[in-house]
């Protein structure tokens, strides 16, 4: 009986927050969700959050003339933290997918990636024939989350990516599968010869996009135009030469 | 039998005993009267070492127990003590607070221990509380009980540290009568105690102790009824 | 669970095109969170190492405090082993005054940092060692509470210091300590959500997981709090009847 009552009571709550969602945003300001866990395209440097996706925020806010603030969250919330209206836009190198359009919207896409996996030079896993059934680390919710459980289903979900490279290099795991430019990334942050990154493992094209609430078709439009305009005009190209310095030019 | 010699203890800079000298003799009974604060219970309480003397020495049947080499454990073994808050283990029952020490330390089998338990039991009147628990037993009982926890170690002196000062008036009577039937089978005791009727009618000897000394000490009847010092006939006049 | 894949089936479009009425989007958020692809066993399997390492880490830490309780009043009741009370001081001192995440972090990348370690061994270590300092300032209350005289009189038969603790002053330490005791296994088990963080999947880390494949804001959270909630509701009810029988020997009501 009292536990029908605490249901109903989480339902209400529910209910309220639900109908609460997009009505607790400052006006004057565009307010991203963004984990700042995932360089290049987002992470902390001294007190800002700088990257890829955080110049194409400034891009769209400067669009709509508004002030661009920054939330930074685990990267399993930014899809909940639109859906209940904390934020108006999720920029977090998040690819689109089926299944998150259950719960919002997305732009165009303005990149495209794929999952790496990152493994030890010593360690068991070498193909896609050993990867399978072997113990993988992911960044919870991540589309390397969703690729990893294809092959296995001893995965290990992180709130960071580094914490599970950090596993993988202990060799409490067997390899590690996240967003090619992120692992790239920490891999030359780490400086450890004894990780390496696989490319003979085929996964799929994935394309990032601006995640947006559900039912706001006109925010959703303006995004497009000014993706469309930075991909014209050279902005997108001078920004990701900007964090990928002389690398590949995957866009 | 028990022979103490200089004995002195101070707690933190205040001297409770200045220079004790004793000798108990075998089935001797002893009563030790004085004002509170004189040092009688620690006097008694350094008899089975519960305190530890900072000098003097104690000897038991000739053996000096105030050694460093001397095992604490087998002198507490020939001493019962009883205390004036009974101080039963209230965890378990009568039958366990008394079969406790037996079977732990002279290796007495349980049923033997039972054995032994229920007839001092018996001897005191209890035998129907044998299964209680310590709460629910009255003050008196809980006393006659700790006595006969003691009584069950075999011990060739039982020392009474005030026992019945805890009791409600009309339960002293029970507890005394125990410690007279006791002193009539020739036990050795030491009794620090206020109850005068028993000094006179149970005690071979009476010392009166003030201020960490023994001031006086003779036969009860002469102690009490003609007291030599001062200090003595002052304490008598306040209690009697 | 046909009839409720139909229930959603009848509105997922409408999902998508995000036009749900509001009893809609709660039954959204239920069927989502808890009936589809099984998820309840997600909670369920949590639930399950949630209470593997609660019920390891409590014995652990109870066992540990109690040698910990010990060595603390050491200096106090022998004097030889003053050093023994100083370490136990210190090891509580340090657990207490640092958060168990940053405790977790550590042993799990610094001191298991490349030992390939089962994640529930690592949990229950780490909560194990949190849980013995509070557990063993509880005892160390417990053991003071007993009334001296109590020493006194198991001393005075001859038993040995060790013996007195053990059968004399420890049982009702323990029983005065039982009521704050409980209350540090009910915290234990809610503590254990920390594990969460280092990919162990409990019962937080389920929820965790559930809300990165359905987006949703904190239903999943809503229901691994419910589960929480109603093992210690249990746990609670189980410790009153315990504290019952107990106090039957402060009232005599427990004699034959």
């Amino acid at each position: 009986m009292r536990k029908t009552l605490s249901l109903a009571v989480g339902l209400l709550i529910i209910a309220s927050l639900v109908l609460a969602a997009g009505t607790a945003l400052a006006a004057g300001t565009l307010t991203m969700g963004t984990n700042a866990e995932f360089p290049p395209f987002e992470y902390v440097e001294g007190d800002d959050v700088v990257g890829v996706d955080v110049e194409i925020a400034a891009e769209i806010a400067k669009d709509l003339g508004l002030d661009l603030v920054i939330e930074n969250m685990a990267f399993d919330s930014v899809i909940p933290a639109l859906v209940s209206g904390q934020i108006d836009i999720g920029v977090a190198a998040m690819t689109v997918k089926p299944e998150r359009l259950n719960s919002v919207d997305f732009s165009n896409t303005y990149y495209n990636a794929r999952q790496a996996c990152i493994v030890r030079k010593d360690g068991k896993v070498a193909d896609e024939e050993t990867l399978a059934g072997a113990a993988i680390g992911v960044q919870n919710g991540t589309t390397g989350d969703y690729a990893a459980e294809e092959y296995s289903q001893t995965i290990e979900r992180y709130a960071k990516a580094l914490d599970a490279v950090l596993e993988l290099a202990g060799g409490k795991l067997d390899a590690v599968i996240v967003d090619a430019p992120v692992a790239q990334n920490i891999l030359d942050a780490l400086g450890n010869d004894d990780l390496i990154l696989l490319d003979n493992i085929a996964f799929e094209d994935e394309f990032y996009a601006v995640a947006v609430p559900k039912g706001k078709p006109d925010l959703v439009e303006s995004i497009n135009k000014t993706i469309d305009r930075i991909t014209q005009d050279g902005t997108l190209d001078a920004i990701l030469l900007k964090y990928f310095p002389a690398t590949e030019g995957e866009e | 039998m028990i022979r103490v010699r200089a004995l002195a203890k101070s707690f933190g800079g205040l001297a409770v005993l200045r220079g004790i000298d004793q000798h108990i003799k075998h089935g001797e009974k002893v009563v030790v009267i004085g004002p509170s604060g004189s040092g009688k219970s620690t006097f008694l309480r350094c008899l089975n070492l519960l305190e530890t003397p900072d000098s003097g020495s104690i000897t038991l049947d000739g053996e000096e127990i105030t050694s460093p080499k001397y095992d604490v454990n087998r002198v507490r073994r020939k001493m019962g003590m009883v205390f004036q808050q009974f101080n039963l283990f209230p965890h378990y029952t009568v039958l366990g607070n008394i079969t406790l020490a037996p079977t732990r330390l002279i290796g007495l089998d349980k049923a033997a221990a039972r054995r032994e338990a229920m007839a001092l039991l018996e001897r005191v009147g209890l035998a129907d509380k044998a299964d209680a628990y310590p709460v629910q037993l009255s003050g008196g009982q809980k006393q006659r009980v700790a006595i006969v926890r003691a009584l069950a170690m075999k011990p060739e002196v039982m020392l009474f540290d005030e026992p019945t000062s805890a009791l409600d008036p009309e339960m002293v009577g029970e507890v005394l009568a125990v410690m007279i039937e006791l002193a009539r089978e020739g036990m050795t005791m030491v009794v620090v105690t206020h109850e005068m009727g028993f000094a006179r009618e149970v005690a071979d000897r009476a010392l009166f102790m003030d201020e960490g000394v023994i001031v006086e000490e003779g036969a009860p009847r002469s102690l009490l009824e003609s007291p030599l010092h001062q200090r003595t006939r002052d304490f008598l006049s306040k209690v009697l | 669970m046909a009839v409720f894949d139909q229930w959603w089936a009848a509105i997922q479009e409408r999902s998508v095109a995000g036009t749900l009425g509001f009893w809609e989007s709660i039954y959204k958020e239920i069927y989502l969170n808890f009936i589809s692809d099984a998820r309840y066993m997600n909670y369920l399997r949590g639930l399950r190492v949630t209470l593997i390492v609660s019920a390891l880490a409590a014995m652990f830490g109870l066992a540990l405090g109690i040698l910990l309780a010990l060595g603390r009043l050491s200096s106090a009741r022998v004097g030889r082993f003053r050093y023994l009370s100083w370490a136990a001081g210190k090891y509580i001192n340090i657990i207490r005054g640092t958060p168990m995440l940053l405790q977790l972090l550590i042993i799990n990348f610094g001191v298991f940092g490349s030992v390939k370690m089962d994640k529930i061994f690592i949990g229950v270590i780490t909560c194990g060692l949190n849980s013995a300092a509070y557990v063993a300032e509880i005892i160390r209350g417990g053991i003071q509470s007993v009334d001296k005289g109590q020493v006194e009189a198991g001393r005075s038969l001859g038993l040995t210091s060790s013996l007195t603790m053990r059968l004399i002053i420890f049982p009702q330490a323990l029983k005065a300590a039982l009521p704050a005791l409980c209350n540090e296994f009910i915290t234990l088990i809610k503590e254990t959500s920390i594990l969460a963080y280092i990919a162990l999947t409990e019962l937080t880390k389920a929820a965790d997981y559930i809300r990165s494949r359905t987006y949703s804001p904190f239903m999943p959270y809503i229901i691994s709090g419910l589960m929480y909630l109603a093992v210690v509701t249990v746990l609670t009810k189980v410790i009153a009847a315990l504290e019952r029988r107990l106090r039957q020997s402060d009232t005599g009501a427990g004699a034959r």
